[in-house]
Parts: C-alpha cells; structure tokens; sequence
C-alpha cells in the first residue's frame, strides 16, 4: 500500500499540508490520501501495512515561505526543521518507530516552509506543482525494490 | 548560594509551550513562575452566536488528547438545558466513549512522556531502544483507546460522534463482539502496566495538597457526579463558581484558579484519593494483594493512579460491552434558553463547562475552565514544597531536571490551558 499523508491542524498556516493533499488526490487516485491532525504517535497507527509513505507537512526553516524540502526517511530522523509545539513530534515518532522497527520501507517528506503570517498560501499553486512533480518520481523510486531509505 | 537563576525555557515532553522561571537567593526560593504563553486561543468567544449542533463539533478542537473530554462536558452541559435526560444506552455508551479516551491519554503520559523519567532515558528512541516491551505495550494500549474512541466516534482524533441526545450512529453487535474481544486480549497489558509502575523507583515528594474530583454515588466518576474536596466540600457542579475563582496572572495565558484561595490538585491522584472505594473489587484486590494504599499524598503516586485507572477502564469497557444492544436512539431535541452545566473527568482531572443559551438554540456565552488551568496554581506550590525538599543547594542541571520531571508528573495539557514550559532560574 502507498499513501500520501497531509499533517496539520485547523490552525493558519498549518493547515498548509492539508491544503495540498486535498489538491494532489485527484492526481494519484491509487494512493491512499488522507489528512491527519496533529497525530503524534497515532502516525504508526496509520502506517501499519504501508509499504511507501509521502508525507507533506509544514515546516520552519531559513528559507523564504513556500520554499519545499524534499527528505528521505534519515534525513527525517536527524531534522531540526519540524516546528511542532506538542509533547512529540514528527520526527520523534519516526525515531521510535525506526527502533521499534514499526516504518514503512519508504518514507518520504516535501516539508513547505512557513512563517507565522499567510505568504505561504500566495505559492499554493507552486508548491502543489512542485510537490507533484518530486511524487511521482519519489514513488518511482520506492518500487525499485533494492532502495530502501531506512 | 547567593542569587541564582534558573530558566527553563521550552518544557520537553508536555503538551504545548511553557515555561519555567525560578529564582534563588540566599538558598531560599526567591521567585517560582510557571509560565504559559502558547497564545490564548479565545474558543469561549468562536462558540458565541453558534447554533448549539455545532458546539461538539467546535470543543472537540481545543485538544487533539481530550476531544471526548470537551464533547462531554459540553453535551451534559446543553443537555441540562434543554432539560433531557440521556437515556440509559446513551450513558453507558458515553462511559465507554470516555474510557476510550483515558486509555489513549494515560498510555501516553506513562510510557512516552513520564517514563523516560523514571528510566534514566534521555529520549524517546532511547526508551524504545532499551526498553521495547514497554514502549510496544504503550503503543497497543494506546491503540486500543483510539479504537474505542473510534467505535463511536467514526474517528479517534477529534471525533464526530456524539451529539445532544447520544450518538449519531448505532454502531452493530458485530463491532462491538470485535471490540471486546480486543479488551479481553489486553487486560493482561493493563494488569502488568500496575504491576510494572508499582516496581519502578518513584521519588517520593510527600506533602499536604487539597484534591478535587467529581464523586459519583455508586461508580468510579466520569460523566457525573459531586464535586468533592479532601476538605470536606460536596457541591453539586452548579455551584463550581461559587468556591472556585478563576484569575489572571501576569506572567501566563492560562488563568489560574483556587478553591477558595487555596491551590488544588485534579486529575488520576485526586480523583483515586477521593474515590478508591468506587474502585471495582477486582482492582482493590490487586492492589492490596500489591500492598497499594490510597489516599497518598505523594504526587509522584499520580503514575500509579493513572495506570490503576487504564484497569479500571479496561474492566469498565468490558463490563458496557458485554451486554451491549445495539438502540436507537433518536431523541427530539428542543432547544430551552437558559444556563447549562457539564462537569465531567477529562484523563488530567475535572472539566467545568457552562453554557448559557437563547431560545433560538444559539450560544449567548460560554464558559470553559481546563483542568490544566486548575492544576497551574497547584503546580507552582508543588514546586516550591519538593525543590526545597530536594535541596536548593543542588546543581543547575539537577533543579532543571527535577523541576521538569515535577511538571511532567502532572501531564499538563497546555495548549487546552490556554484557551505550557520554559524554566529560567534567577539565583
């Protein structure tokens, strides 16, 4: 099984990786899409079963709003990007599960750069397109049996 | 030790963003402030003007752990307004419902959030490094709350279930012989999690504190109930504002609040110390075959309430599921203006809800108080009791790092409190 998951919450900005699942669904109508709020480790709920996942969240870093960054599933792990305020976040939960021995063979992040005001919705068009295009070569890859990013 | 200072600017492992400034002078606590300043998130003013069908729906985004909590106050809350009563159906199933959601957050707090405390493991990936059996045991309880959650709820995060009058929908008797025989496979886990937190060295920071919680009249409480005190009060919820006030401190988003005047402790502990004799014979059982004695007055004993209560709820949903039928239950509602009341136990302790509503069934105003919010005034005197009695003459790291375990201990939920830690020590 592949999915595609948008994380977020209601919240502004936030909402951003919800936004762009709801956009990219009618193109991979084979991937399981789905929108999940703020899940901490219900995550590994989610992925139980999946061979690939995609995940699409919003992200800090020091680029401008709008800019994405496409990460493997170590990259994840070592990631300082991840603005989550609550007890654990995205990369913690993939931390456990890597030790649990709970993840996908697969797993992939685009993280969309926000900030605290609304810029990054100006390149939700972008974004989408760019996301699209970095998924289905992503997806390619994760068929290629001998590629394993954990 | 002249003066020293300590800070704590971002609280690991708690719900939301706080903050610790603590300040030593002459080894003396000079100033201890527990800050909150995640933004106010103003849900009370959003439900004005709101159709009543939408509220549920509204409460249950103030916490992605205790959506149930909300729901259920509210739904009480609105209830009493419109001068319903639940049918019996509809109570045992919301017991149920909120059982769900207590294991959920209690199989987090133990195994994710306060364990790494009590296992000398700096993180989570350590934890499920060197103690796998534990962290899969939390992740399978976890999980088994989510599935209760979702039995009713269609979903376990921020479900759309319930509504005034019960649930939307019916789940089958299928689902629910597959539920339960779920419950039945894990209450092995649930019995193990009391025997393995009993094993665990807890601190023991033992001192007088008042506890509230709701008390029923035959069961353990989690949708009704009195509102009792270790001092002796007993009020029905109507009441709450009378001897409990709510007020703003300058360095917080979260308002305080006293009984009294007095700081006071909600949540496992003092729902446990005010209710152990509800408790089911088989628990007392265990826990006396375990030597286990309630009342305490040992807030690091709020590890072992909690994982005494993901028992109870496990036995509780057993016990709703075991007999269940499916009903219908299509009740008419019609909206009554007037004042509502909802008290009920969210998994951190009481949650006071009060509605006053037009005729029309719109919200006219809103009152919500967390237990978070309860627990903050009750967190700083728990603080400067136990840090003295840990020694203030004790290292930066080590009044850091037990100042944040103490926190811990009480599973704040701050992004509800606003509607929580960094420390900074000045000394």
């Amino acid at each position: 099984m592949v999915k595609l998951i948008g994380l977020g919450s209601p919240f502004g900005a936030d909402r951003i990786g919800w936004k762009v699942i709801e956009r990219l669904k009618p193109s991979f109508p084979e991937e399981s899409c789905m929108r999940l709020d703020r899940p901490g480790l219900r995550l590994l709920e989610e992925l139980t079963g999946v061979e690939c996942v995609g995940i699409i969240d919003a992200v800090k870093s020091s680029h401008p709003p709008g800019a994405v960054h496409f990460l493997n599933g170590k990259e994840i792990e070592a990631s300082t990007l991840f603005y989550s305020s609550h007890g654990i976040g995205l990369a913690q939960t993939l931390q456990l599960g890597l030790a649990l021995n709970l993840l996908p063979k697969h797993v992939w992040l685009a993280g969309i750069t926000i900030d605290d005001g609304g810029e990054v919705w100006t390149h939700l068009d972008k974004i989408v397109e760019v996301i699209k295009k970095w998924w289905i070569t992503t997806r390619l890859c994760a068929s290629n049996p001998p590629y394993k990013n954990f | 030790m002249a003066n020293v200072s300590i800070d704590i600017p971002i609280l690991a492992r708690v719900e939301g963003e706080g903050a610790l400034a603590l300040s030593l002078d002459n080894g003396q606590i000079k100033s201890l402030q527990l800050k909150i300043y995640e933004p106010p998130r103003l849900f009370e003013k959003f439900l004005e003007g709101r159709d009543y069908r939408e509220v549920l729906d509204i409460v249950a985004r103030i916490c992605g752990i205790c959506p149930v909590a909300y729901q259920m106050s509210a739904v009480h809350a609105l209830e009493q307004c419109f001068q319903m009563t639940p049918l019996p159906w509809v109570r045992e199933m919301r017991r149920l419902f909120y059982c769900g959601e207590w294991l959920e957050s209690h199989n987090m707090h133990i195994h994710f959030l306060a364990a790494p405390d009590f296992l000398g493991c700096k993180t989570l990936p350590e934890l499920a490094k060197k103690h796998p059996d534990v962290a899969r045991r939390g992740l399978r309880l976890q999980a088994l709350g989510n599935e209760i959650i979702k039995f009713l709820g269609a979903r376990s995060v921020h479900p759309v279930g319930a509504c005034v009058g019960g649930f939307f929908k019916t789940p089958s008797r299928s689902e629910a012989t597959q539920l339960l025989m779920r419950l039945k496979e894990h209450l092995e886990d649930a019995e193990n999690l009391v025997y393995w937190v009993n094993a665990l060295s807890l601190p023991n920071n033992s001192h007088e504190f008042i506890t509230v919680a709701l008390k029923a009249s035959r069961e353990y409480p989690l949708n009704e109930g009195a509102i009792v005190s270790s001092q002796g009060l007993e009020i029905p919820i109507e009441e709450f504002e009378y001897y409990f006030k709510e007020f703003q401190v300058p360095y917080s988003n979260a308002l305080h609040c006293t009984l009294q005047g007095k700081p006071y402790l909600v949540g496992p502990l003092a729902r446990l110390n005010l209710n152990y004799d509800r408790l089911p014979s088989v628990i007392l059982k265990l826990l006396e075959k375990l030597n286990i004695k309630f009342p305490s007055d040992n807030m690091f004993d709020s590890m072992l309430a909690r994982a005494i209560e993901v028992y109870y709820c496990l036995l509780e949903s057993i016990r709703v599921l075991e007999h269940y039928q499916p009903e219908s239950v299509e009740m008419e509602v019609s909206p009554v203006s007037g004042v509502g009341f909802g008290c009920t136990e969210a998994p951190r302790g009481l949650l006071w809800h009060r509605y006053e509503i037009a005729a029309d069934g719109s919200i006219k105003s809103a009152k919500i108080v967390p237990p978070t919010s309860q627990n903050q005034a009750r967190i700083e005197e728990d603080l400067r009791v136990s840090l003295t009695q840990y020694g203030l003459n004790r290292s930066h790291e080590s009044l850091k790092n037990y100042s944040e375990m103490l926190i811990r201990n009480y599973d704040p939920c701050i992004s509800c409190s606003t509607h929580f830690l960094n420390l900074t020590i000045n000394g």
